[in-house]
């Protein structure tokens, strides 16, 4: 996509850094002493538990909420030094962020003529975010979705080094959720940074390179994919044999930890390869020798159990009503 | 800054409730003021025919009150739906300066009231010349007297829809930049309820009293000089409030 231009390589590797953040509402802390460097090229899922700061986060790397401790510096600046805002950071917070009254390119063209930027950018960005049919039309007419793509046009209108996404995938169809997957990769592969929050898993799993967890605004990792497949407790080898005892028995005294599953058992601790001439040397049949990755969900889940504010008490509509 | 300013006149041009209510506003201030003076029979008991031809624009120009009242609500509005949850986002994230925020805003608004009340005084002004010559008086010469309520009204109306703004920053809503505006325009007809010698002192503090002196700069015995200072405090001081809350603000 020749519209979204490579960042020139005599920029800094180094894009935004938040030292030491802390944001305190009242007794009520939102984000905890939080150290995080977004470096180019990646994108990075930014995830955590509803109300764990997230967005807060990101509304402090925008300058839109005042840190009460520490800072975030954008290329050595704090944001709102920038010379051109637009042109090095480009968000998404609110795809709600729209008069309702306005069309796509009018919305755009206030964005523009704000920013001083080039008035073609307003065409080629409706191009992009596949909003050229619609863009006389009054925002009040759009979906979530069609509204989602906009906020991302506007978000890239400046054609920024860093995009900062919050949920951009809330309200799309699977076609505007193939898009915006294709549309982040083309723009790490040209050199931006791209920070996404999203609670669908799934999604994140699937486009990032880097995920970033926080739990009661505190960073509780930090890690890239490989990474995450490999630490987690989730990962493990799933195994079906004839004799499940036999097998149970020789991995326990290999100091494997075994657990039943469906009809065969989850071993960890030991790797495959481990497990296949283990088998081999004892004699037992293997139906099935396979690793499990966990999804990002299970990691999610490992991760920031017991650090979500809001935990539904597993209460049934039965119980509450009676 | 230049480009902030134009993108907000842009979204006035492209939002038709902006466009509906600036045509109001300059519809409403002379029908009222051409109402105020064809009904001075019933009001004051004066014959339009007998009136002279600065009477007559001071009467028509009560028309620019009008267009004042339409300009507090209007700065209102304007400044609250863009700091309005959601639009602030996108609009901060692109002037995160707050200063540069505030002050575009203001000018905004200041230069929209410059444009429109310039535009009335001139369309008043040839309403009154073609009521003079319908009645067959004499013909209106731009004096210095008419200059000085030329940029009395101008200013009145300048300055309340700036004190508008402030208020909306203050408040951070349309009905607080309202009732700030209308409190200072309407509170000397309280303060005119206590004794002569209170209301006379409260009386030199609002800027009432100094418009008013602009505004008849030859007929009355008032210090210009001093009036502008009292209007530029009130000013000074609503913006600087304004600004401070404004600059505390996590949106």
């Amino acid at each position: 996509m020749a519209l979204i231009t490579t960042i020139s390589h005599k920029r800094v590797m180094q894009l935004i850094k938040l030292a030491n953040l802390t944001k305190k509402y009242g007794t009520k802390t939102a984000v905890d002493h939080l150290n995080l460097v977004l470096t180019p090229g990646t994108v990075t899922g930014f995830l955590g538990p509803n109300g764990s700061g997230k967005s807060t986060t990101m509304k402090m790397i925008i300058s839109l909420v005042r840190p009460t401790l520490g800072d975030v510096v954008v290329d050595g600046k704090s944001y709102s030094d920038l010379p051109e805002p637009t042109k090095r950071v480009g968000t998404l917070i609110d795809p709600s962020a729209l008069d309702n009254n306005l069309t796509a390119k009018q919305h755009l063209s206030i964005i523009a003529t704000a920013a001083n930027l080039n008035p073609r950018r307003v065409d080629e960005m409706l191009q992009i975010t596949g909003l050229e049919n619609v863009q006389n039309k009054k925002v009040k007419s759009y979906s979530l979705g069609m509204k989602q793509r906009l906020g991302v046009a506007t978000a890239l209108l400046g054609n920024p080094d860093t995009i900062i996404l919050d949920e951009p995938f809330n309200g799309m169809d699977v076609d505007g959720i193939k898009w915006l997957r294709g549309l982040f990769k083309q723009l790490a592969e040209s050199g931006k940074c791209v920070v996404v929050s999203s609670h669908l898993m799934s999604e994140i799993q699937a486009v990032a390179d880097r995920v970033v967890i926080i739990g009661q605004g505190k960073l509780l990792a930090d890690m890239t994919m490989d990474e995450m497949n490999r630490r987690s407790l989730s990962s493990y080898i799933y195994v079906e044999a004839d004799d499940l005892d036999k097998i149970t028995s020789v991995l326990l005294d290999k100091q494997a930890s075994v657990q039943p599953s469906k009809t065969g058992l989850e071993v960890r601790n030991l790797d495959a390869k481990e497990i296949g001439r283990l088998a081999l040397d004892n004699q037992i049949i293997l139906h099935e020798l396979t690793k499990v990755n966990p999804s990002l969900e299970d990691v999610f889940t490992e991760i920031t159990d017991g650090k979500a504010d809001y935990v539904a008490k597993g209460v049934t509509m039965h119980e509450a009503l009676d | 800054m230049k480009h902030l300013i134009k993108a907000d006149f842009k979204k006035m041009m492209f939002l038709p409730s902006y466009r509906y209510m600036i045509f109001a506003t300059i519809l409403l201030s002379i029908l009222f003021g051409v109402i105020f003076l064809f009904t001075i029979e019933i009001t004051q008991g004066k014959v339009l025919s007998e009136l002279s031809g600065m009477e007559m624009i001071d009467i028509t120009l009560l028309g620019m009150d009008v267009a004042a009242i339409m300009l507090i609500i209007f700065a209102a509005i304007f400044v609250k739906k863009d700091l309005a949850s959601g639009a602030v986002h996108t609009n901060l994230a692109m002037t995160p300066i707050r200063r540069k925020y505030y002050l575009t805003k203001l000018s905004f608004i200041a230069i929209l009231s410059m444009l429109i009340s310039t535009a009335l005084i001139l369309i008043i002004f040839a309403v009154n010349q073609f009521i003079i010559s319908m009645n067959q008086m004499e013909a209106l010469s731009l004096d210095s007297a008419i200059l000085a309520k030329a940029i009395g009204s101008m200013l009145m109306v300048l300055f309340y829809s700036s004190l508008s703004a402030a208020g909306a920053f203050y408040f951070q809503s349309t009905p607080g930049g309202i009732s700030f505006a209308l409190s200072v325009m309407f509170l000397p007809a309280l303060v005119k309820m206590f004794p002569e010698d209170v209301s006379e002192l409260l009386l030199s503090v609002f800027p009432e009293k100094s418009l008013h002196t602009l505004f008849d700069m030859n007929a009355v015995n008032g210090s210009w000089a001093g009036a502008l200072t009292v209007l530029l405090i009130w000013i000074m001081v609503a913006c600087a409030i304004g600004f401070w809350r404004f600059r505390k603000m996590d949106y």
